[in-house]
């Protein structure tokens, strides 16, 4: 059923950040614990989901030269939205988040999905492929988060998970902590995507 | 562009326009929706941090604004019983990845009686421990004895455990403790 693969292909196949490796300036910055991860990728599946809508909506008056300008002004205002309603309702996530919120314009997978995908599907089809893109990039963050989370700091969501005893490996959620977990990742996610094709 | 219909200039000068002013429009809406909100999550927390480092107070905390050097400094004032219990002020300093911010509650004599921290951007899992209630705690009580007294880490021949692997950051929060003991002190008669 195609309607389904739009919906699956961003959380498994083509995965923002594991398979498609896109928008890694939040996912290696705010990844340093699973909560930061979780409201950073909730954040930006809000915006693409709005985004995917309306460029898919009005994708027959866009003329294709100004197409660019266009897409960054609408998933720009997302943005915006999102940062204010963050900071007047999620006031403790916002001050966690906000040098990053803004950040999310030029995250490659938004503006990606509205030029490969919401400019040339119906607003069905857009909502679908932004729920699995958003889904897929929001596990992403969510696993990195609770990886460096766990590893450097002992705890997930801020609940302990090792003794008293275990000392935190403090490299993981200091900025190479970034880099070396999502190079594991990446290397699991090809070593199983590899087996299942064979 | 083969296969791209070209469109007038008259056409995309439109669409470009019409999705600025529609974009204008729903953001000054959701500005204005959610400004008070905005003002009302900020004072919240201010407060609750307020609450935090003074003794129990009656109501509201009062707010004075006096000016300091060209700076604007803002004490909270708790009161209870028509009494006043303590005051509070931000202060800050520079830590190890910039500037650290905290909320010192003071009683009147000078002393400590709470501090908070409130912004920093230092390395998680060391300098953050500066949040721990453990280390903050060391703090309550103490005061400064005269004008060049200075609250210090033990490093510094003073009485603060500082964090381990953090000196820095406890160096910063030890002197940030200090600038708000001494704004307090200085400035008592324009603040009550």
């Amino acid at each position: 059923m195609a309607a389904l693969t739009h919906l699956t292909r961003g959380i498994y196949k083509e995965n923002p950040v594991f398979r498609l490796v896109l928008g890694m300036c939040p996912v290696l910055a705010v990844t340093t614990e699973a909560k930061n991860g979780l409201g950073m990728g909730a954040a930006t599946m809000a915006v693409l989901l709005g985004s995917n809508i309306v460029v898919s909506l009005f994708r027959r008056f866009i003329p294709p030269r100004v197409r660019i300008p266009v897409f960054i002004v609408v998933i720009a205002s997302f943005v915006t939205v999102v940062d204010l309603v963050l900071h007047a309702y999620f006031y403790e996530l916002h001050k966690v988040l906000g040098l990053f919120i803004p950040l999310i314009v030029v995250n490659c997978i938004i503006l990606g999905r509205a030029e490969a995908f919401a400019s040339k599907h119906n607003v069905f089809d857009s909502i679908l492929d932004a729920i699995g893109m958003g889904v897929g990039f929001m596990l992403a963050l969510l696993i990195l988060g609770s990886v460096r989370e766990i590893l450097g700091a002992g705890t997930w969501f801020g609940y302990p998970v090792f003794g008293e005893t275990y000392e935190p490996f403090v490299l993981m959620i200091l900025p190479p902590g970034a880099f070396i977990a999502l190079g594991l990742l990446l290397g699991f996610m090809n070593k199983t995507t590899g087996v299942i094709r064979e | 562009m083969a296969g791209t219909k070209k469109d007038s200039i008259g056409k995309m000068v439109l669409v470009l326009t019409v999705t600025c002013v529609i974009a204008g429009i729903c953001l000054s809406f959701t500005y204005t929706q959610t400004k008070d909100a905005i003002a009302n999550a900020e004072l919240a927390a201010t407060l609750k941090s307020v609450r935090k480092v003074l003794p129990a107070f009656d109501g509201e905390p009062a707010e004075k604004k006096i000016t300091v050097e060209g700076r604007e400094r803002t004490f909270y004032i708790g009161h209870k019983d028509g009494a006043i219990v303590g005051v509070a002020t931000t202060s800050s300093a520079l830590g190890y990845g910039g500037t650290i911010s905290i909320l010192v509650g003071m009683d009147m004599k000078g002393s400590i009686t709470g501090i908070e921290l409130l912004q920093h951007k230092e390395t998680p899992g060391l300098g953050t421990k500066a949040g721990d209630i453990e280390f903050l705690a060391q703090f309550n009580g103490a005061m400064l004895k005269d004008a060049r007294d200075e609250i210090k880490v033990k490093k510094d021949d003073g009485d603060i455990d500082s964090i381990t692997a953090a000196t820095i950051t406890s160096r910063a929060i030890a002197a940030a403790a200090t600038d708000a003991l001494r704004l307090f002190i200085e400035h008592k008669d324009e603040v009550l």
